[in-house]
């Protein structure tokens, strides 16, 4: 893959994450430079499930704040630049958390999601997180990954809307752009 | 007229100091400067088909510095279009940059050759800045687009050129005219899904049809001497007519401008050549980057 030169990339790491820092979703401390990476960790507010602790699929919980774990290394911007995982638990055909619920076994953090792969002259982050919050909110169980959790979470999926889950639980469909005076909430699942 | 000045005429026309002089009849092309010739450091990205004929040319007009960068070796059906190169070389599957070295010393022996078997990404950033001009006779786009930005980067004119059968083309980008496209502009998000594919399928998916110039494109040796001839036609331009840029903002009629921002296209079938001017992406990643204060 081709490089910018360090200092453009530098300099272009630094005005994408002020823009993540305007939308809330990065703690400052939490970016770790590298020589040659870049490591922070992304949180994401949006209504997800998780499944309970007999992990049982009727048996689910809301979860509405979310845990990425992001690696940028010299690539950035072109394609393979840039490496997700996802760290807390969740419910979700297209996400296989690093954190599965009620197992003790390790999910490979991995993302199904077009914009992650296919980087676009226009693609940036602000943009990308964005779409995370958008696929968090709408599961495509047409496309599961092929892990047994997220061929679970897409049977599920296709009986069960989110809406119709958002209404057992009394959630407010509150967009995540909007709650700007909330302070970033750190998760320790 | 007396004698004293006729002897005058006669030893300034000497039919020996004409010919004796390799450089003599360049030097007789208005505007020419062989001493920046000679003092010109050129770097030379490829050695395949365009590159043999760049240096060719080059290590005859005298360029004083030649860097070349090639991490490849000889095959047998490299031959029909390279002219540094020989059977004795593919039988034993030398490195391109030793028998190019090799064979510019005996057409020139006063050029110094510097090889460098790295692959680009490997090589030391600062030789972008240390060279007048880079010259990019490659064959994939990743390459082009990383030595377009460390030679942007660093100031330093680009020169790149690229060949298909009957058609070729050469494009020159330089950072001091800003109002000129770099060849990151061009980029398409057609060429990041081609560079995410072969990256993320080692390649399996590409093939020549689709658009990608990994593997076995089609080359025929008078496309490579005419877009090798033009490239280096780009270099000598830039070193004799730079100074005069730099100084009056404006190239030297007597050198004519380099094709900055504008991609000429050669089409053998027609016998055509047309240039068209690149427009600058004003979202461009490498040369209309801004740095905002956050």
């Amino acid at each position: 893959m081709p490089e910018l030169p360090v200092e453009i990339w530098e300099d272009r790491l630094n005005n994408e994450f002020s823009n993540l820092k305007n939308l809330k979703v990065v703690q400052p401390d939490s970016i770790i430079w590298h020589e040659n990476n870049v490591e922070l960790i992304i949180n994401i507010k949006a209504i997800g499930f998780v499944l309970g602790l007999d992990g049982n699929p009727m048996n689910l919980m809301p979860k509405t704040h979310h845990k990425i774990f992001l690696k940028i290394n010299r690539s950035f911007p072109y394609p393979g630049g840039i490496d997700f995982a996802w760290q807390s638990s969740i419910f979700h055909p297209n996400i296989h958390p690093v954190k599965i619920a009620s197992t003790r076994e390790l999910g490979t953090g991995y993302i199904c999601l077009n914009v992650l792969k296919q980087w676009s002259r226009l693609s940036d982050l602000e943009n990308t997180v964005k779409a995370l919050q958008k696929l968090v909110e709408n599961p495509n169980p047409d496309d599961p990954l092929k892990y047994d959790i997220c061929m679970k979470a897409a049977e599920y999926f296709k009986e069960h809307t989110i809406e119709n889950l958002k209404d057992r639980f009394n959630l407010e469909d509150k967009d995540a752009d909007e709650g700007d005076d909330d302070d970033i909430i750190v998760i320790d699942d | 007229m007396n004698q004293k000045d006729r002897n005058d005429d006669v030893e300034v026309l000497s039919v020996i100091s004409i010919d004796s002089d390799k450089f003599d009849r360049q030097k007789r092309i208005k505007g020419w400067d062989q001493e920046k010739i000679s003092n010109a450091k050129i770097m030379v990205i490829g050695v395949g088909a365009t590159g043999n004929e760049v240096v060719k040319n080059l290590v005859l007009a005298g360029v004083g510095t030649i860097l070349i960068i090639d991490y490849d070796m000889i095959e047998t059906s490299n031959l029909n279009r390279c002219i540094l190169f020989n059977m004795n070389a593919a039988k034993f599957n030398e490195y391109k940059v030793d028998v190019v070295k090799e064979a510019s010393r005996i057409l020139n022996p006063d050029v110094k050759v510097i090889a460098l078997k790295e692959e680009l990404n490997a090589i030391d950033k600062d030789l972008y800045g240390q060279y007048d001009v880079v010259c990019s006779c490659l064959d994939n786009i990743e390459a082009r687009v990383e030595a377009n930005n460390y030679a942007y980067y660093y100031n330093t004119p680009f020169i790149d050129s690229g060949i298909d059968g009957y058609y070729g083309t050469v494009q020159a980008v330089y950072s001091k005219m800003p109002e000129s496209s770099c060849l990151q502009c061009g980029i398409t998000n057609i060429d990041l899904d081609l560079m995410w594919k072969k990256f993320s399928c080692t390649g399996q998916e590409i093939s020549a049809e689709n658009g990608a110039t990994t593997e076995k494109i089609a080359t025929l040796v008078t496309t490579t001497s005419v877009i090798g001839g033009i490239q280096s036609q780009q270099v000598l331009k830039f070193i004799l007519g730079v100074d005069y840029f730099n100084d009056f903002k404006e190239w030297d009629p007597n050198i004519g401008e380099p094709l900055i921002g504008r991609q000429l296209n050669y089409n053998g079938l027609t016998n055509t050549f047309n240039i068209i001017n690149k427009f600058k992406d004003p979202i461009c990643w490498t040369c209309s980057y801004k740095k905002v204060e956050s």
